[in-house]
């Protein structure tokens, strides 16, 4: 297990160095001027030309990417040049909103996804079945910011029983933290919800048919320890890797549900950030949340691990 | 210093449709009508297509808030929660890369003069200011019973400190509004005389503005981070500010002004989305909102009462008249003439807008009368007859993409000009990169807004200068540069009119730029939490000094 751990993080590495090379390069190709903007209105070309090049925007691209890649490794991912925040306080102060929403989100998945799956895997060709992939379709098909606005008119405007917009902080009101989290929660979970259902449906339906399943319930063992024990460990690893792959989606996915809930996350960081060619504050997201993505993958493939041993041999 | 190109971002009506009227009619019954929740929706839409931050909007003639006052009595201990379009990148004043960041400001900073609701300059720590003669120093008598919230004694050596810094920050935003201060003389502990290279009439409204917001120097030497933290002498404290997010003070029981202070809290939380902040207006989250024109019915339906405000902010077609046929003044004239306005007014602002032809609009102290509203009518045969004998007119026009109501505007505009014979081809652009492409001439006009400015010279050095970033054409009619040195050496408001007058003229008349609708100020309120509410006339900036909550 600790060499594939080990193997794991060390593949991390060219992962992210590509992943900045990208970003970095992306960025740069992409017409603007942070400086023209930092400069306001009433300023002149000169005085324009001038924060160019106190910020270093007049350097050649390769020597920009290797001064920020030189800090990078030490750990500082320099400020913005917008507010002058450090880079990494910035983040810090929108993520954990972000990440609360995304695991929220993949609650939800869990809770909705996979019952859902188990019950259409139990009830295959019957109507249950046919009615939860239906549902699961349809889920797949909308939109998250369509189901954020439909939420928000019926259960927020029409209703008053939740909140339409803002976050609270968990160590401000618990209570409230709560009440914000469960609308965009449901709208960015639904997809994922849909995914899962899916693919456990799918992977349970192939190992019921399988042998040793009868042979399980042939030598007695109840419904309940055959499902638990031999299928659904066996069905895990399809959905566990759509929670994976899912992750990085609800990440994305917050940007825009941010914006139809007016939380101040990431994905609103992210946005402001590009809007301003913000090149420390963007490399800095990208690289967090490519880190986040590839200790999600890193845990989904240890999970292999657990659920099958020959993984580990391999 | 207003931002030039923010686009106003409304969400698109939506067809109709039957398939749409059956799935919505659960939603419909609920009490909300069927345009509102089309407009919900397409809200969505809006946000995921367009560019999904920035909205400013404005429109409809009027003033004032008072619809709908409550009649309960003012509570000290209250908490006014606003939602404001945009948000600061930076807490420090002199960091601030747009002009309405100043609603962040003005809570926690006083500054040195201060901007009246109808945009002209009052007394604020300084009570008077007095040019030399010859125009080489501005004098300001200053209060001396303010101290800075860490209990530093505001004085004439801080008004030195902060003016100092700004000079010492080349890199500042609003460096170049103290272009012709040189340095700062203290005379004596309530006096404090500006020496200036030159006479500069903009200079009194400067200091109503990021510029003149004071810092502590305790705060400044000790180094306070300003970016995120308190240093000022407002009546409100800042007590936790999240860059990009939320900016929540509370008042500092030391004002000077006391009655500014009308609540114990003042909570603005900056929301980009249009529809996420009347959503939070209608539930209850929220007691004041800036407002898009696609948003007062809605809003009025929703129980909110509607503050509107004329003011100095306009939508325009900036021109590069060094580039292409635009060098023709007939060209540009033909364009002007060539625009409905009252038509974009209804379609596009809902009512909510002025026809513009001017700079300024006409109640403003520096329009001209030569040129009113209605200087450039709707008059397709004059652009035909001024066009009549020349090559087909063809130019490109950049505006702000996806964010409404630029797209709509721009195919308007688009329609309007072909009728008279002129093809302009629209192109969306990214709206940070707008000023990039237009300024570096890499198009010939550019729709977006602008204004919003308390002193018309500060306009002229924005877009009209030989060396302003936003005039590609790098040169000035030499009349109009004479004109407009003359509204900075005029340090009398009724000797700098007839400059400022010529100045526009000159503009107008030569069609330097095609202004085209004077947005107004829209705000949304809780009558029964929120008495009144008056936005600013000089543009979308959300002024809080003073509004309290029953």
């Amino acid at each position: 297990m600790t060499r594939l751990v080990g193997k794991r993080l060390l593949a991390v590495v060219p992962v992210m160095l590509i992943v900045s090379l990208l970003s970095f390069a992306l960025v740069a190709l992409v017409p603007g001027d942070a400086a023209a903007t930092l400069g306001g209105p009433s300023a002149t070309v000169e005085q324009i030309a001038a924060i160019r090049a106190n910020l270093g925007l007049d350097e050649p691209i390769v020597t920009r990417y290797l001064g920020w890649l030189g800090h990078a490794v030490t750990g500082d991912l320099g400020r913005s040049l917008f507010s002058d925040q450090p880079v990494l306080g910035a983040i810090g102060e929108r993520l954990p909103v972000t990440l609360t929403l995304a695991v929220g989100a993949l609650v939800v998945a869990v809770v909705l996804g996979l019952p859902a799956g188990l019950f259409a895997a139990l009830n295959r060709g019957r109507w249950q079945d046919r009615t939860i992939s239906a549902g699961a379709a349809g889920s797949l098909s909308v939109p998250n910011y369509f189901v954020g606005m439909v939420l928000i008119i019926v259960v927020s405007v029409s209703f008053g029983w939740l909140p339409a917009t803002g976050y609270t902080a968990f160590a401000a009101d618990p209570a409230e933290w709560f009440r914000h989290l469960v609308l965009p929660c449901i709208a960015l979970g639904l997809v994922p919800a849909a995914v899962l259902a899916r693919q456990l449906r799918g992977a349970l339906v192939g190992v019921l048919a399988q042998d040793y399943m009868r042979t399980a319930e042939a030598k007695g063992l109840r419904g309940d320890q055959v499902l638990l024990k031999h299928a659904l460990k066996n069905a895990a690893i399809a959905p566990i890797t759509a929670v994976g792959t899912q992750f990085a989606l609800v990440l994305g996915g917050s940007v825009v549900v941010e914006q139809v809930f007016g939380i101040s996350g990431l994905g609103a960081l992210v946005i402001t950030a590009v809007q301003q060619r913000d090149i420390p504050l963007i490399q800095g997201i990208v690289i967090v949340a490519a880190v986040l993505v590839q200790v999600v993958n890193i845990a989904v493939d240890l999970s292999y691990g657990w659920l099958n041993p020959r993984v580990r041999v391999a | 210093m207003a931002p030039l190109f923010r686009p106003d971002r409304e969400p698109p009506a939506s067809p109709s449709t039957g398939v749409l009227d059956v799935a919505l009619a659960p939603i419909l019954r609920s009490g909300l009508s069927r345009r509102n929740v089309l407009r919900l929706l397409a809200a969505g839409g809006a946000t995921v297509v367009g560019a999904p931050l920035l909205a400013a909007c404005g429109g409809g003639s009027g003033s004032g808030a008072a619809a709908g006052a409550a009649s309960a009595p003012l509570n000290p201990t209250g908490t006014l929660k606003m939602t404001y379009h945009l948000a600061p990148n930076s807490m420090d004043p002199i960091k601030m890369t747009t002009g309405q960041f100043l609603s962040y400001v003005w809570p926690m900073y006083d500054t040195l003069t201060m901007i009246d609701l109808n945009g002209d300059v009052q007394p604020m720590l300084a009570t008077r200011w007095d040019y030399a003669p010859d125009g080489s120093a501005l004098t300001l008598t200053l209060r001396s019973d303010v101290k800075f919230h860490d209990g530093t004694p505001f004085d004439a050596t801080a008004v030195k400190v902060n003016v100092e810094r700004v000079l010492g920050t080349p890199t500042s935003p609003v460096r170049g509004d103290l272009q012709h201060v040189t340095g700062v003389e203290v005379v004596d502990p309530t006096t404090v005389k500006l020496l200036l290279n030159g006479p500069d009439a903009a200079l009194p409204a400067v200091l109503g503005r990021n510029s003149g917001a004071m810092v502590s120097p305790k705060a400044l030497s000790s180094g306070v981070d300003l970016n995120t933290q308190d240093g000022g002498s407002g009546a409100y404290k800042l007590v936790d500010a999240k860059l990009g997010a939320h900016a929540y003070y509370e008042r500092f029981d030391g004002y000077w002004d006391p009655p500014a202070a009308a609540v114990k809290r003042l909570e603005i939380d900056a929301i980009a989305d249009g529809q996420a902040r009347l959503n939070g207006m209608r539930t209850g989250a929220y007691d004041l909102s800036y407002l898009t024109p696609t948003q007062v019915e809605p809003a009025k339906a929703a129980g909110l009462a509607i503050a509107e405000q004329r003011s100095l902010w306009y939508i325009h077609i900036a021109l590069n008249w060094s580039r292409g046929q635009l060098v023709d003044p007939d060209v540009r004239r033909a364009i002007a003439h060539a625009f409905d306005r009252d038509a974009i007014v209804k379609s596009i602002y809902f009512g909510h807008a002025a026809p513009a032809s001017g700079v300024f609009p006409d109640w403003y102290w520096a329009s001209s009368p030569k040129v009113p509203g209605s200087f450039y009518t709707f008059d397709p045969a004059k652009s035909k007859q001024l066009l009549a004998g020349k090559d087909p007119v063809s130019f490109e026009m950049i505006f702000p993409a996806g964010s409404d109501p630029y797209p709509q505007f721009a195919a308007l505009l688009q329609q309007q000009l072909k009728d008279v014979g002129i093809t302009m081809t629209p192109r969306p652009v990214d709206i940070n990169q707008l000023a990039t492409e237009y300024s570096q001439g890499r198009t010939d006009a550019l729709l977006g807004g602008g204004g919003q400015l308390p002193d018309p010279t500060l306009l002229f050095r924005t877009l009209f200068v030989e060396k302003a970033y936003f005039n590609p054409a790098h040169q000035t009619p030499p009349d109009l540069a004479t004109a407009m040195a003359g509204t900075e050496k005029s340090t009398v408001r009724d000797q700098r009119v007839s400059a400022v007058q010529q100045s526009v003229d000159i503009i107008a008349n030569d069609v330097l730029n095609v202004p085209l609708i004077y947005p107004n100020v829209l705000f949304a309120y809780k009558p029964d939490r929120v008495p009144s509410y008056t936005p600013s006339s000089v543009g979308a900036y959300a002024p809080t000094r003073g509004v309290g909550v029953t």
